[in-house]
């Protein structure tokens, strides 16, 4: 066994996980409620509940390494509250949809087939939550719906936030998540989140496999599995994607490594949080709607372009270039010479592959100009495997510098 | 001569510092949230007043709307109309702001009226209002 193999303990900060998970039940419930039909009062309940949550995260936890997640979720606010929706497609396919949702009263009003430029079979998880948000007000804005965002990224930085130890570490993070993500994470656009659970996701499921403190709070990780995976199902199709990634990921590295697998009960979870994302894309086939790329017409089109290596070379090029790309690449691969976790890094390695063979199969298959859709999605489709790379190169640099950190 | 005066002063700015060191790893970090901090607000079009605002009905409208979707707006809820069709001046940028803006009133290529731009002249058409951006039409029966 090679020395970075003997890392089973990641000391995750329970406390942080515990309130990411709990903060992601008035989330989930929120949905069930617009889901179901139910009474506005009990909708806007939900989300005073996910406020409360996160007034006594603020309010308690007064020690020194909560101080960096509290400055950077205050200012994440009060830049959300204090700037308007611009981004194309924040606009007119999210925030539409959810004002669609909050003046119908109904989940499935953008299934109507009325403005089908507006993307209506994308998932309504958040504008689910940004509808609410205009029902505790009365009204329509610009400012306030895209608060959304902020509340559906709390439980996930705060996942990530807990395996990392000391305040630079942490104030790192984030510096990174908003290189990576930028304003794309309370924005109103879904690409940001995307990352941000993509990454708390990657994480939790890796812990299962590899760190021996899941046991000592196991149904809490189960929990904190079953929530997270149920959202980054229901934010965007991409999440689906993501999700087969991490758990394909996990399974090989597993195997390559003879891990100790995890208990069959994880799999059952992750069964049932795609569960939400199943129903939503009943509700289109029943509605008719369908998504641009994915249905049968995309193989003729991947068919037409599998062969062609200019189409190879434009794809691999405008992906790579990207800054929020190249960085974590780097750091990345810093990482991979100083072996600190073996297992951690080729399993990122992993994700970070099988992601970007699948997004090169998506673009090879769009129905649009390959360079129109790349130049104008490009900078947002790389942000999980951008930030997932920038972020376990952090964790493996810290778990180094935790363990040479002298004790006592 | 100049090496050593160079050293000993070297020596004596570390020693300073040297009580801080612990510090300069947070303080750096810090200075990197900072500004990324920074870049996200000034990309966002951050204005503080906003803030203050933000419970308001249509707050921030006026700052990412462009006045021909403001202007439809009014003229279409001041005369009480439900559907109503989309002038050929206007580009798709134009239509899909109008068609948010406007929602629940709903874009209908066959409805009775018209919504353009003031200085499309649709065939076949009675002007209604005009207002600085835009102008409403109502179409004479087929």
């Amino acid at each position: 066994m090679s020395p970075s193999m003997s890392v089973t303990q990641n000391n995750t900060d329970t406390r942080l996980l515990l309130y990411g998970t709990i903060l992601c039940f008035p989330l989930a419930i929120n949905y069930g409620l617009w889901f179901f039909g139910s009474a506005d009062i009990i909708k806007t309940f939900t989300l005073y509940s996910a406020m409360l949550i996160m007034a006594v995260f603020f309010v308690t936890n007064n020690t020194r390494d909560f101080v960096p997640i509290k400055f950077y979720l205050g200012t994440l606010i009060i830049i959300s509250l204090s700037s308007p929706t611009f981004a194309w497609d924040a606009r007119s396919i999210w925030l539409f949809h959810a004002k669609r949702i909050w003046i119908d009263h109904n989940l499935f009003a953008p299934l109507d087939g009325y403005a089908s430029w507006s993307h209506n079979d994308y998932p309504v998880f958040v504008p689910s939550l940004s509808a609410t948000l205009a029902l505790c007000i009365h009204a329509w804005n610009e400012v306030l719906p895209k608060f959304a965002n902020v509340l559906v990224a709390v439980p996930a930085l705060m996942v990530l936030f807990a395996p990392l130890q000391g305040i630079t570490a942490r104030l790192l993070c984030g510096s990174l998540i908003l290189f990576i993500c930028g304003g794309s994470i309370l924005n109103g656009l879904m690409d940001g989140l995307v990352a941000l659970y993509t990454t708390a996701v990657s994480i939790i499921i890796f812990s299962f496999w590899k760190f021996e403190e899941v046991n000592q709070h196991r149904y809490l990780w189960l929990t904190a599995l079953f929530l997270m995976t149920s959202i980054l199902g229901v934010l965007k199709n991409e999440g689906v994607l993501a999700i087969a990634c991490v758990i394909m990921a996990a399974e090989i590295i597993g195997s390559l490594y003879g891990m100790k697998r995890p208990p069959l009960v994880m799999y059952g979870v992750m069964v049932l949080s795609l569960l939400p994302i199943i129903t939503w894309e009943m509700a289109c086939a029943n509605y008719h709607v369908v998504n641009d790329i994915v249905g049968w017409p995309m193989f003729a089109r991947l068919k037409s372009r599998v062969r062609s290596i200019n189409s190879y070379q434009q794809i691999l090029t405008i992906l790579s270039l990207q800054k929020i790309l190249l960085v974590p690449l780097v750091l990345h691969i810093t990482t991979g010479r100083l072996k600190i976790n073996c297992p951690m890094w080729l399993f990122v390695s992993c994700v970070a592959a099988l992601y970007m063979i699948a997004l090169l199969a998506i673009y090879l298959s769009t129905p649009y100009s390959l360079h129109w859709h790349l130049m104008n999605s490009a900078d947002r489709t790389i942000q999980p495997i951008g930030l997932m790379l920038g972020y376990y190169a952090l964790l493996q640099l810290n778990i180094r510098y935790a363990k040479q950190r002298p004790t006592g | 001569m100049v090496t050593a005066a160079y050293t000993r002063h070297a020596k004596a700015i570390i020693m300073i510092i040297s009580p801080f060191y612990k510090y300069i790893a947070p303080l750096g970090a810090l200075a990197l949230l900072l500004w990324q901090l920074y870049a996200v607000m000034m990309g966002q079009g951050f204005n503080c007043m906003l803030l203050f605002r933000a419970v308001q009905p249509k707050a921030g409208s006026e700052m990412v709307l462009p006045a021909i979707a403001i202007d439809a707006d009014v003229l279409l809820l001041r005369h009480g109309i439900t559907h109503f069709a989309l002038g050929q001046n206007l580009d798709d940028h134009i239509i899909q702001r109008i068609t948010e803006y406007t929602y629940p009133l709903r874009v209908d290529k066959d409805a009775p009226v018209l919504i353009t731009t003031t200085n499309e002249m649709p065939p076949g058409c009675t002007l209604l209002e005009r207002t600085g951006h835009v102008a409403l039409y109502v179409r004479h029966s087929k």
